[in-house]
């Protein structure tokens, strides 16, 4: 694994603006994301994990802007790339992304053939030929059977699974470095949902293809990813590896997530929820955006204060005031040297490195 | 299924519907009151001269009888003669069909490169100077009632300009500079309407598509904005235009009575309303099975180009 993050977000903030209200849907995000992991991120619906990953490739709505921070890619920062650029350089070449729904996903009166072959000829410089022996490869990749007698298929031909697998099929034909998934899995019956799994795991393993997953589903996180992030109401309260986030949770976010999943083996009477809703992000909460479901508050910032700064424990970053020694008197260092400056000074400090 | 199983199938399917038209429109006509004699001879007609003719024309003969008279007439290829025009059905419908023709075909071409462009711009630039204009545009055509909007275009650009004829019709073999000359303000007229729908349904279908999940991973491929917008958004959004295109042009044909009434132009419209003022029963028959004809082809047309377009609409058909 190499030092440098694939891809790294700093203090991304993203909004979207109605004719009434402006909503933060992305509030001071920043995560590396390593070469060679699988990067989950989970969160409620709402909290803005879909924003974030459309983010990343500027897919936003048209109402959507990216209002600060930056996205570090290869030494450059997408979010000031041009559009154009963009398109030509990194969407589909370097960065791929795959949608929830792949009913949708796919262009209805295009074959797939015609689908692969215009994303490959966008970006490599072969003949028709070529393109289509690459498409052949690619569907083969992904575990279509006899791809080459299913290139000049439609997508309605397709099942519901294999669909997706055409859809990653065409997200990878061009060998992207980064796979951004947004809920792959959602929209597919449970045995398939597992061999699509598979599949992004398979492709993570073998290729030198990162991959941001997104879900909200613990049980998928469980299964395939290597560390986590946990979003709420547009902010990235926590990232974990995978063990500490199901063994050790930091946040106290985390933890109710957690409590809330239904043990099979283990029949309580009742489901144990998540007291309240998640804030409406048009007027969030002052001080912690969870301080009014959370019951570990423990000093008068969480409820008054800024949004915690980013706190260092072990291997997780996590932003809650129950990890700073100046607001919890009972909180005791585990580690050394988290003791950073404000968040924000922390940012600034680390883009004055680049 | 290929498209040439479903060309057969739907080809049969039009034997019942024109025979079901047929039965129809025969009863349907003789069924309104007033008699084809009455209107040849005028009131005051004394009733011996009445049922003479009524008699020669074989109106006396139980219906069933007349059907199957006319209908067998049909098949051949003969449509009976007109009461009022002097001279065989077919020939009449068919000078009158190319004339409407023309007349639907001039405003198609103008209308279609007038909306598609407009529609397709309204869609892209939503809530712009551009798409209200088209909306007004829109609003305009269809709330102007033809015999109105005809009549203006008449006082300004043929009586107060002088640039085109005020009305009349010459034959295009004959000249075909004067032809056209003739038919710029009708078309111009029926333009006005044919425009407003075809514009908004290309608006709207492009900004549904537009909102697609699919373009959205279009984008996410690194498809450049042309081959998005022009190579996948516009075929998907066109579809639904082209049925709506395809019943326009089905019934402007027949729906051009006032147009053609304005203008003076001797067309199926004008000459089908004509027909039934004068009680001239087989060329309001020979008129509407023409029709019912040319609407069902139409429409088998579209389909045609529809499922072409869209790979889903002939596998849904079995």
């Amino acid at each position: 694994m190499s030092s440098e993050p694939r891809l790294s977000l700093q203090d991304l903030e993203v909004t979207y603006t109605t004719k009434h209200d402006e909503v933060t849907a992305v509030d001071g995000v920043s995560v590396d994301i390593q070469s060679d992991e699988i990067f989950g991120v989970v969160g409620e619906s709402g909290c803005g994990k879909s924003t974030l990953a459309n983010t990343i490739l500027r897919l936003l709505d048209d109402n959507g802007e990216i209002t600060g921070g930056e996205i570090r890619y290869n030494g450059r920062d997408l979010a000031e790339m041009s559009e154009k650029g963009l398109s030509r350089t990194v969407r589909g070449r370097e960065i791929s992304m795959v949608f929830q729904d792949p009913n949708t996903s796919l262009d209805p009166v295009y074959t797939i053939g015609q689908q692969l072959t215009e994303t490959i000829r966008q970006h490599l410089d072969v003949s028709k030929q070529e393109a289509r022996e690459r498409a052949v490869q690619s569907l083969d990749d992904v575990g279509i059977p006899s791809p080459a007698d299913r290139l000049d298929d439609y997508p309605h031909q397709f099942s519901g699974g294999m669909r997706q697998r055409v859809v990653i099929a065409i997200a990878l034909s061009c060998n992207p470095s980064l796979l951004i998934a947004d809920e792959p899995t959602t929209g597919l019956d449970v045995s398939i949902q597992a061999q699509i799994l598979d599949l992004l795991k398979d492709i993570n393993e073998n290729r030198d293809t990162s991959v941001v997953l997104i879900t909200h589903d613990l049980g998928v996180v469980a299964e395939i990813c290597d560390r986590v992030g946990v979003m709420y109401a547009g902010n990235l309260v926590e990232v974990s590896p995978v063990g500490v986030i199901y063994n050790d949770p930091k946040h106290p976010y985390t933890q109710d997530l957690l409590k809330s999943i239904p043990e099979t083996h283990d029949i309580k009477e009742e489901l144990t929820v998540i007291k309240g809703s998640p804030p409406d992000l048009r007027s969030p909460p002052s001080g912690c955006r969870y301080h009014p479901r959370c019951s570990k508050v423990c000093s008068e910032a969480c409820e008054t204060g800024e949004m915690p700064r980013v706190y260092h424990e072990g291997e997780s970053s996590v932003r809650c005031y129950i990890y700073d020694a100046a607001e919890n008197p009972e909180y005791e260092a585990t580690t050394n040297g988290t003791d950073e400056q404000s968040g924000e000074q922390s940012q600034q400090t680390k883009r004055g490195e680049q | 299924m290929e498209w040439y199983e479903y060309l057969i199938k739907r080809v049969l399917l039009l034997v019942p519907t024109l025979f079901g038209v047929s039965i129809f429109v025969f009863f349907l006509v003789h069924l309104v009151p007033g008699s084809p004699a009455v209107a040849m001879l005028g009131v005051r007609a004394t009733e011996e001269r009445i049922a003479e003719i009524e008699n020669d024309l074989g109106l006396n003969e139980p219906l069933p009888v007349q059907y199957i008279d006319w209908f067998t007439g049909v098949l051949t290829g003969d449509l009976g003669q007109s009461y009022s025009f002097n001279g065989p059905v077919s020939s009449i419908l068919v000078d009158r069909f190319f004339v409407s023709l023309e007349l639907v075909l001039l405003t198609l071409l103008v209308s279609l490169c007038v909306s598609i462009p407009l529609g397709i711009a309204a869609a892209l630039y939503k809530n712009s100077p551009i798409d209200y204009f088209s909306m007004s545009v829109g609003i305009t055509g269809v709330s102007v009632p033809t015999f109105f909007s005809g009549v203006v275009f008449i006082a300004i650009f043929a009586v107060w300009q002088g640039w085109f004829p005020v009305s009349g019709y010459v034959v295009p073999s004959e000249d075909i500079v004067a032809n056209l000359r003739h038919m710029a303000l009708p078309t111009l007229t029926m333009t006005l309407v044919a425009v407003a729908v075809a514009m908004r349904m290309m608006r709207s279908s492009m900004i549904e598509t537009l909102g697609e999940e699919y373009i959205r991973f279009l984008k996410a491929k690194g498809l450049r904005r042309r081959s998005v917008l022009f190579g996948h958004a516009l075929k998907n959004s066109f579809i639904p235009v082209i049925t709506v295109i395809g019943l326009q042009f089905g019934y402007m044909l027949s729906g051009a009575v006032v147009v053609e009434q304005i203008f003076a132009i001797p067309g199926l419209g004008r000459t089908v309303l004509q027909a039934v003022l004068q009680r001239d029963y087989p060329l309001v028959q020979g008129a509407v099975l023409l029709l019912a004809v040319w609407f069902s082809v139409v429409n088998l047309l579209t389909d045609l180009i529809v499922s072409f377009l869209n790979p889903r609409i002939m596998e849904e058909e079995t």
